[in-house]
């Protein structure tokens, strides 16, 4: 039996080499598909080592001792304090935004400085205590690498505050994005004391010990609070919004490659037919062949599988830097460049493709099996009735799956649903589109008959190309009609909310001492709360002109701002009326000590907030105590940066604060939208990629048939049709198909981007925006496809044989 | 993802991973500052009870209780309390001094070992020497007097989660100063020297929690402070030290400092049980080790051999058990140790640079 599989496999990789399109499509199919996994899957984990990595999350899960209020801060002596009463476990961190430039005296940028007590971390590491407590007479730091680089300093020192010079920079991929750690004594010599620059927090490095916890809330001082941990839950920040993307993009990829390469092994098969009659003629058995065959697709799949494991963690590091900038830039998280463990990938690349492709191949294996062992009597299409039934019944399946989702899982589950369906959509109804369009066509031409009755055909025998292409085609629209949807809301929603013409960041109220005539200050407020199903962010918000005209909302009951102003009512985020099935009309209980409010307030209006991965809701000022967390909101009356009175708001606010940094208003929305759009590059290159290919293999597909239909050329030629005329209704012939398939996937791209929004997004992240239909978007979707298509049209039109051969012997 | 940070953070502070034994030769406090820093000499000899302080121009100095304890069912127990201090750096910083703290403090039954490390910054406040009343402390581990004498006095600490130490300590003798009225030489040529002094008669009686029940304990003390610029040395390379309670109430300490390129030095103290100490020097005292033993991947000498001629002390020193090993970010071996011979008795025994 081996030597007879053996003898099979041999004959199969002669023919591939004798007609290589099919093999080497579902080689290029595989290594694609296990390039664009390869890289998703080790993007998503530097991602995820990165968010674990930054600062903010290493303290996050720690429960903070913090000053209640900034008039009486924090103190070292609370600290040692604290430590004396056995809590050991309290690391004292000082954190604060300060210049930053490199010690040859660049530019300054604003950058956290966080100094944290090393010595009270010694012992959770292994450490040599000669060299820590000996001091270090050149003070140390840390960045991550995508901070240095943005630094662009020559030598490896820095210079903070124009004062502490810190040497022997390390960088190191687990520091925190724009962020440089440094030991806490090391940042509190001179010009930096206690007294300007207080300590910010005590880390409380112990989990779990609900004893302890309470036995350090009662020790605390009256000026100091115990704070809970920040959120760690998977809410849905921008960076997982990234990475669910990539994701996506990446399935969907390799859910076309798969159709890819079952359409492929259909024309391979195709193709190999008599030669597989003659080996069964022969005495080879059909399982034999079959073995042979799978055997030359699985190796087809190791090979693809390893050229495409190799590219995407090569793709990955190549774009390790961009990513971390990306990373840092965008979502203030780090990006670990992936340790790629090659090999793992390979195994795993080789199991996953290797199955893949043995499934995929079963159907067409099963159809040449049947073609083996007898003649198959041809298959009927459907009739209209059941045409119709099975469209019903896609169409209550598709109204079903998207209105039932209850998680992001089950809403994926609607997409793969929704996808699934349209392809049955276009095989039932696109023959049927391309023969009511040959009906139309007046019978005096009889070539442009010819040319769509065949197209007609094309579509019923390369129908899994089709449905590649239809996938690829209605996952851009729907990509595309949902980002496009997503900047306009962002864009509106900002050019609303952003009411100021400046806007300037400062880490405490400003003195209003030598304020600029036309400025107010609107001290801001805010405060962490439990609500009974979770953490909520409750901010201040002025129920006054210009904040009432600047607001946005989704929905809102009569007189909520009246209600809102008086304290009877209280406006709740998109995200905490989805997470806690909340709507107009509700009633909330805040109890909180530090919030002067009534227990219970009515929800009044449920606004949109972008992006954040917090639930909050906003209350008028009164409500908050001088408890509550304070910073300054500086509303300008004036002035464009040409304006004379915005030098003097200038100087005021540099006044109160060294290096304060003013943003206008244009620039703020411009960096916005530059950071969406950033965040989409790679998902949108990962889309492109898909439509090549699918677009690619939907022409390989026709280029192929239309060799075998080299007699009927022949034929035509013969009744004097020009060369050029035919390879001219050839053409109309493939971009019919494709105008086919693109108007049955636009209304597909459309109900996509719409289960993106309403569902997908809804679950994973809480939060929605308006679809928006704009003709463009579609246009544009629908013209790169055309283009992609019109590229490859050259293949098959060039190659077209367009001299008359009577000799009526098909070529295999 | 604490980890990270905190490998992060020990990049930061220069710290390096050292699991590797300490290959003999390895001085132990090699970071110690070797900046401007007061002179051991034979002039200025402890004057107590003002020197219990902190002598903060010293480079290092340290307050060593060991103590041999024993519950009601006779079941051996041991103890140790030490604060060091290390003169460390420039003294610029708002946030602490120039000075930096280590604590180690430990409880051995026979066969469990609890141990316990913290550092801290002088100037801080959670770490450091009180004098009136006297106080080493470092967090929650306290070593509190009544008065700025030493005794009585109260120690507490807890090196690990559910393990106590809380015991009550009083002085029955006098202070034995080592060496010349407290200046002590360690090497022949007297380049390695400290002001030196103990209190060996202290009772010790108290209370030790385990995650096996409460004890009632009690026994003997020895308390060491010791203070120096002269030690801190890259030909420095460890020590042998013995600390012992004879059973007739003398007691003895003896010293055996290795010194690159130079024999082992031999000094000692012997204590009458009337509080009249007298120096040994290496004719004095012979100190040989007689087995040695692998703890924890090093060769270590644990049994020794002491003669002390003139006191017709011929003994033999073992450990009460083999792994009394500190696993600190800077190793060593501190433990209880029986002693049979010409004289019974208990003691302690701490091996450095091995």
């Amino acid at each position: 039996m081996s030597r007879s599989w053996r003898m099979s496999l041999l004959t199969l990789l002669a023919l591939s080499k004798s007609r290589p399109w099919e093999p080497l499509l579902v080689l290029l199919s595989v290594t694609l598909a296990a390039a664009g996994l390869s890289a998703v899957t080790l993007i998503n984990e530097g991602a995820g080592k990165g968010k674990l990595a930054s600062a903010d999350s290493a303290f996050a899960g720690n429960y903070q001792v913090t000053a209640r209020d900034e008039m009486q801060p924090l103190q070292q002596a609370d600290y040692a304090a604290l430590r004396r009463q056995g809590f050991a476990e309290l690391v004292a961190v000082a954190r604060h935004t300060l210049p930053v430039s490199c010690d040859t005296g660049s530019e300054a940028t604003n950058l956290n400085i966080v100094a944290v007590d090393t010595f009270a971390l010694a012992t959770r590491v292994s450490s040599n205590p000669a060299q820590q407590l000996g001091a270090v007479p050149e003070a140390r730091a840390i960045v991550s690498p995508a901070t240095w680089r943005a630094l662009q300093c020559s030598d490896e020192a820095l210079m903070v505050n124009q004062s502490l010079r810190l040497t022997r920079i390390i960088t190191d991929a687990a520091a925190p994005p724009r962020t440089v750690l440094v030991d806490i004594a090391t940042f509190y010599q001179p010009p930096h004391t206690l007294t300007d620059y207080p300590l910010t927090s005590l880390e409380f490095l112990t989990k779990d010990n609900d004893a302890q916890l309470d036995r350090l809330r009662q020790a605390l001082p009256s000026h100091l609070s115990l704070l809970p941990p920040q959120p760690t839950a998977n809410t849905g920040s921008l960076s997982d919004s990234f990475q669910l993307n990539l994701w996506a993009m990446g399935m969907l990829m390799a859910v076309v490659c798969l159709f890819i390469i079952a359409n492929a092994l259909h024309l391979m098969y195709r193709a190999r037919l008599p030669t597989l009659i003659q080996l069964r003629q022969l005495g080879i058995g059909v399982r034999i062949l079959g073995l042979a065959l799978l055997g030359e697709m699985v190796g087809l799949a190791i090979f693809g599988s390893t050229l495409g494991v190799i590219g995407g963690a090569w793709l990955t590091r190549a774009l390790t830097p961009t990513l971390q900038d990306t990373f840092s830039s965008l979502f203030g998280v780090g990006f670990f460049g992936p340790d790629a463990l090659i090999p793992a990938l390979l195994l795993k690349g080789w199991a996953i493709s290797a199955l893949a492709i043995t499934l995929v191949s079963l159907l067409p294996l099963r159809r040449l099996n049947q073609q083996l062992i007898m003649r198959s009597t041809p298959v009927t299409g459907l009739t209209s009735g059941l045409r119709l039934l099975f469209t019903l019944v896609l169409i209550i399946l598709c109204t079903v799956a998207t209105a039932l989702p209850w998680s992001a899982f089950t809403a994926l589950l609607s997409v793969v649903v929704l996808l699934t369906s349209g392809c049955g959509m276009v095989l039932m109804w696109l023959p049927i589109l391309l023969n009511r369009i040959r009906q139309l066509v007046p019978a005096r031409f009889p070539l442009a008959q010819w040319s769509i009755a065949s197209a007609c055909e094309l579509s019923q025998r390369t129908r899994l190309a089709v449905c590649a292409f239809f996938i690829a085609l209605t996952a851009n629209t729907g990509m595309n009609v949902m980002t496009d949807s997503f900047r306009q809301a962002t864009a509106d929603w900002l050019t609303q909310r952003l009411v100021a013409p400046v806007y300037a960041y400062t880490e405490s109220l400003p003195d209003e001492q030598g304020k600029p005539a036309g400025a107010r200050v609107y001290p801001g407020y805010r405060q962490r709360l439990e609500l009974k199903q979770g953490p909520v962010v409750a901010r201040a918000y002025y129920p006054q002109s210009p904040f009432i005209q600047a607001m946005v909302f989704n929905s809102t009951s009569d007189n909520a701002w009246q209600a809102f102003s008086y304290g009877q009512g209280v406006f709740i985020s998109q995200q905490l009326a989805f997470r806690q099935g909340m709507t107009l009309g509700d009633s909330l209980t805040i109890d909180h000590p530090d919030l002067a409010t009534r227990s219970s307030l009515k929800v009044v209006a449920i606004y949109p907030d972008y992006g954040n991965p917090e639930s909050q809701l906003l209350l008028p000022p009164q409500a908050f105590t001088a408890k509550a967390s304070q910073f300054a909101s500086v509303v300008a009356a004036t002035p464009a940066p040409d304006d004379p009175q915005y030098s003097a708001l200038e100087a005021w606010l540099a006044s109160q604060e060294s290096n304060v940094r003013i943003y206008d208003r244009e620039q703020l929305i411009s960096l916005s939208m530059q950071t969406f759009d950033d965040t989409f590059v790679v998902t949108d290159a990962l889309n492109i990629a898909t439509l090549l290919v699918a677009g690619l293999s939907f022409l390989l597909s026709v280029s192929l048939l239309t060799m075998d239909s080299q007699p009927q050329f022949s034929l035509i030629r013969s009744l004097g049709v020009s060369a050029s005329a035919l390879k001219r209704a050839l053409s109309a012939q493939y971009l019919l198909l494709c105008l086919g398939t693109i108007a049955l996937a636009l209304p597909f791209g459309i109900l996509l981007a719409w289960t993106f929004i309403e569902r997908v997004n809804r679950f994973a992240f809480a939060w929605v925006y308006p679809l928006k239909i704009e003709l463009p978007v579609l246009l544009g979707s629908a013209l790169a496809s055309l283009l992609v298509v019109s590229l490859f049209l050259l293949i098959p039109i060039g190659r077209l044989n367009a001299r008359a051969d009577l000799s009526n012997e098909a070529p295999l | 993802m604490i980890k990270r940070l905190l490998l992060v953070l020990c990049i930061l502070t220069g710290c390096s991973p050292d699991n590797q034994a300490v290959a003999p030769g390895n001085s132990l406090f090699a970071g110690a500052s070797t900046g401007k820093t007061a002179n051991v000499t034979p002039a200025a000899t402890p004057v107590l009870p003002g020197d219990h302080r902190s002598h903060d121009a010293y480079q290092l100095e340290w307050w060593y209780l060991t103590l041999v304890l024993n519950d009601d069912q006779g079941e051996p127990f041991a103890a140790q309390f030490t604060l060091f201090r290390l003169l460390t750096g420039p003294d610029n910083s708002d946030w602490s001094t120039a000075q930096t703290y280590m604590a180690h403090v430990s409880v051995h039954s026979q066969r469990h070992h609890w141990f316990g490390e913290r550092f801290a910054r002088g100037g801080v406040g959670n770490a450091g020497i009180e004098e009136k009343p006297f106080a080493a402390f470092m967090d929650d581990w306290r070593w509190q007097a009544t008065s700025h004498e030493l005794f009585p006095s109260t120690l507490s600490f807890s090196p690990a989660a559910g393990v106590q130490l809380t015991l009550d300590l009083t002085q029955h003798g006098p202070y034995a100063m080592h060496g010349d009225n407290g200046y002590s030489e360690k090497s022949a040529d007297g380049r390695f020297r400290s002001y030196y002094y103990s209190q060996p008669f202290i009772q010790a009686s108290g209370t030790l929690t385990l995650p096996s029940g409460q004890h009632s304990v009690s026994g003997n003390g020895w308390f060491d402070h010791e203070w120096t610029s002269a030690l801190a040395d890259q030909d420095a390379l460890g020590w042998d030290w013995f600390s012992l309670h004879l059973d007739n109430g003398d007691k003895i300490m003896a010293f055996r400092m290795h010194v690159n390129d130079a024999t082992p030095y031999v000094t000692g103290t012997y204590v009458t049980r009337e509080g009249q100490s007298h120096h040994l020097d290496s004719n004095d005292i012979d100190l040989q080790p007689t087995a040695t033993l692998s703890v924890a991947g090093r060769t270590m000498p644990l049994n020794w051999h002491m003669v002390i001629p003139s006191e017709q002390v011929d003994i033999q020193l073992i450990p009460f058990k083999t792994d009394q090993y500190n696993r600190a970010q800077f190793p060593y071996y501190e433990g209880r140790m029986q002693v049979s011979g010409t004289h019974a008795g208990s003691g302690f025994m701490e091996l450095t640079g091995y």
